[in-house]
């Protein structure tokens, strides 16, 4: 059995006191090397169950692990910290810093992690060897595009490099929030095969959450958000509730 | 790799924010360079004015206060309570520590301005500012008994030239008074701006001021009794008393001894200053003005502090997810505050450097307009220990002023999350 790198147990989570529970996720699991599927409509607590696991939301009730180690005993700067050593995260878009290179985006993890910096370093010889590793393995080309500026680039092109981030130092869990709802049919398979590809290589476990379904056969298992959830009714009306 | 980088952050956000910041930037550095500038007309001036005679060791007139006979003497405001003899000044002017004199009698005056009598050498040994000599705009000092020297304001007010006629008024009333027309002068020479008494004052000859009182007694005419020019021209004249007497020595430390042994004069009541205590305790009198620009420099900089916090601020909410983004790559809160004061810092030290530039720029432009309009000549210096204090306190205060948006920054990436969907 390989080793658990996200765990939820009995978790309970509201944003206000005077709201209704948002998430109340009884158990949730994902191993090492394991990619994970995370589907449910919108309402259905992704954001939430992202955030608890990022270690930026606190649960009132429950509690969740992440590589063994119980985020809610961390302070907040020791749980900042703990992600960006151990956690990379794509977003659905707008994932860039506009003011920096692709390069100095890609190496944004490594400023603020001595480890990821030391892993990537480890990995690849030096810190832009590692940039340009992933950028090619990204099938991005490196001297043409590692000074520019990411707002000259496609969207499909910022998923890429905001993929390659998450990427640097090799960190045990990579988050994908919607990463591919921006981009076209085609580009999203691309995108996919080089995401899985890297995972693979550097056996992290991946927490790839979407509403689109059609992308679920690609994946090793997948869950759904309004199955676990029973916060959520099955049967979801408009809600509001983020 | 933990702090530095931070900075290089910052540099990088604010150069991608060039039309902003640039303004906030130039607002800032217009204050900065106020303040500065404010700094050092307020430092020139009270140089200039303590120097308004520098020339000068002692000042000897009758006996009064010191801030009196400085006020009379230099300012020509308000009037010697009683003369020195003839006979005193030369013994004082014969003393062995005594390097020059120069006399000075006062009394009449023309069209407001009032008329000194003394002697060429008054040209020669009167210094203002920096030990800066007296010099003629027109003309030359007085030769003739009946030449007079104007000052730059007396030539302006009254528009002098070189070459006019002056007739100069018993008394120191504006008109009205009975008038020495039967004795006129003719302007020599007219001086240049000084920014010192000396523009408001008409010079003419110590014997000139006999000359004209000739004729006269107990301050008006004898009847019957009327000298013209011509035949006054033949006639010597040695005054009987003066006002007062600038004294060079030969050693500035001689100036104590002298100025001591002339206030024990054993044949009158005399009173020697030390011009530069004088003026100082002058200077003293006027501290609530300077406490006034102190105070306008004050609010000039804190304007130009608020603006950049505001600018600050109100960047805050267009760069949330920016700010969100960096905390998902594992900025701490503490780094996200750190960059928002090294922001404002950054921002600071250009502001101080673009101040410098913005200040030597303008007293390069102003310098010559300062010196002619206001005989006020500022030095242009590499910035002074007092120039780089001020810079660095209002550095420091643009990084302290920063740490208002970089607590709103935190607070609202905390709040915000890792996904910010707007």
């Amino acid at each position: 059995m390989p080793p658990s790198v996200v765990q939820l147990s009995d978790v309970k989570f509201r944003w206000r006191p005077e709201n209704p529970l948002t998430l109340d996720v009884p158990g949730f699991e994902l191993t090492a090397g394991e990619c994970l599927f995370v589907y449910g409509p919108s309402g259905s607590g992704k954001t939430t169950l992202l955030n608890l696991v990022a270690g930026v939301a606190n649960p009132e009730h429950g509690e969740v692990r992440v590589l063994d180690q119980s985020l809610a005993q961390l302070p907040t700067a020791h749980r900042d910290a703990f992600r960006s050593d151990h956690i990379g995260l794509i977003f659905q878009m707008f994932n860039l810093v506009p003011y920096l290179s692709v390069v100095e985006n890609i190496l944004l993890p490594c400023r603020f992690s001595a480890r990821r910096r030391d892993r990537a370093v480890a990995n690849d010889g030096s810190l832009d060897a590692g940039a340009s590793r992933l950028l090619g393995d990204l099938e991005l080309d490196f001297a043409g595009l590692g000074s520019r500026t990411v707002s000259e680039l496609s969207v499909g092109q910022q998923q890429r490099v905001a993929a390659a981030r998450a990427l640097i130092g090799a960190p045990e869990l990579i988050i994908a929030d919607e990463p591919t709802s921006s981009l076209d049919a085609d580009v999203q398979q691309a995108f996919l095969d080089l995401l899985f590809n890297e995972v693979k290589q550097t056996g992290a476990a991946l927490l790839f959450v979407s509403h689109d379904r059609r992308l679920e056969p690609r994946f090793t298992r997948s869950v759904s958000l309004t199955d676990i959830n029973n916060a959520v009714t099955p049967s979801p009306g408009p809600q509001l509730s983020p | 790799m933990s702090r530095a980088p931070i900075l290089s952050l910052a540099v990088k956000s604010l150069m991608n924010r060039r039309l902003t910041v640039g303004l906030t930037l130039f607002a800032l550095a217009v204050s900065m360079m106020l303040v500065l500038g404010v700094e050092k007309v307020r430092g020139e001036a009270k140089l200039s004015f303590a120097n308004t005679i520098s020339g000068a060791d002692l000042i000897v007139g009758a006996r009064s206060g010191s801030i009196q006979l400085l006020l009379y003497s230099v300012f020509r405001i308000g009037n010697a309570t009683n003369n020195i003899s003839w006979k005193s000044y030369q013994q004082i002017a014969a003393r062995p520590g005594v390097a020059w004199t120069v006399p000075m009698s006062l009394g009449d005056s023309h069209r407001g301005f009032r008329v000194l009598g003394t002697t060429g050498d008054f040209f020669w040994h009167y210094r203002h500012g920096r030990k800066r000599n007296l010099k003629f705009s027109g003309g030359k000092p007085f030769n003739d008994l009946f030449d007079a020297v104007v000052g730059s304001d007396v030539a302006k007010a009254l528009g002098y030239n070189v070459g006019d006629a002056v007739v100069v008024a018993h008394g120191l009333g504006r008109e009205g008074f009975k008038t020495h027309s039967d004795k006129p002068f003719k302007v020599s020479g007219v001086l240049a701006k000084t920014g010192t008494p000396v523009d408001r004052t008409v010079f003419v000859s110590l014997e000139a001021i006999e000359a004209i009182h000739v004729d006269w007694q107990s301050g008006s005419p004898i009847p019957g009794m009327s000298i013209g020019a011509d035949k006054v021209r033949q006639m010597k004249f040695t005054p009987k008393a003066i006002t007062a007497v600038l004294v060079g020595t030969k050693s500035r430390f001689g100036a104590f001894g002298l100025q001591r042994s002339i206030n024990e004069f054993p044949a009158e009541p005399l009173l020697a200053i030390l011009p530069g205590v004088a003026l100082q305790e002058l200077w003293d009198l006027m501290g609530t003005a300077e406490l006034a620009l102190s105070v306008i420099s004050v609010f000039v900089i804190a304007a130009g502090l608020l603006g950049m916090v505001t600018m600050l601020l109100a960047g805050l909410n267009e760069r949330r997810r920016e700010l969100a983004i960096l905390r998902s790559v594992g900025a701490q809160p503490r780094h996200l505050f750190a960059l928002l004061a090294a922001e404002a810092g950054t921002l600071s030290v250009a502001a101080a450097g673009a101040a410098l530039a913005l200040l030597y720029g303008v007293f390069l432009i102003a310098q010559p307009i300062l010196d002619a309009e206001f005989g006020l000549f500022i030095e242009i210096t590499s910035p002074s220990r007092h120039d780089l204090t001020v810079l660095g306190m209002m550095i420091v205060a643009g990084t302290l002023a920063g740490f208002l948006p970089a607590w709103r920054a935190c607070r609202q990436a905390l709040a915000d999350g890792l996904i910010v969907r707007t």
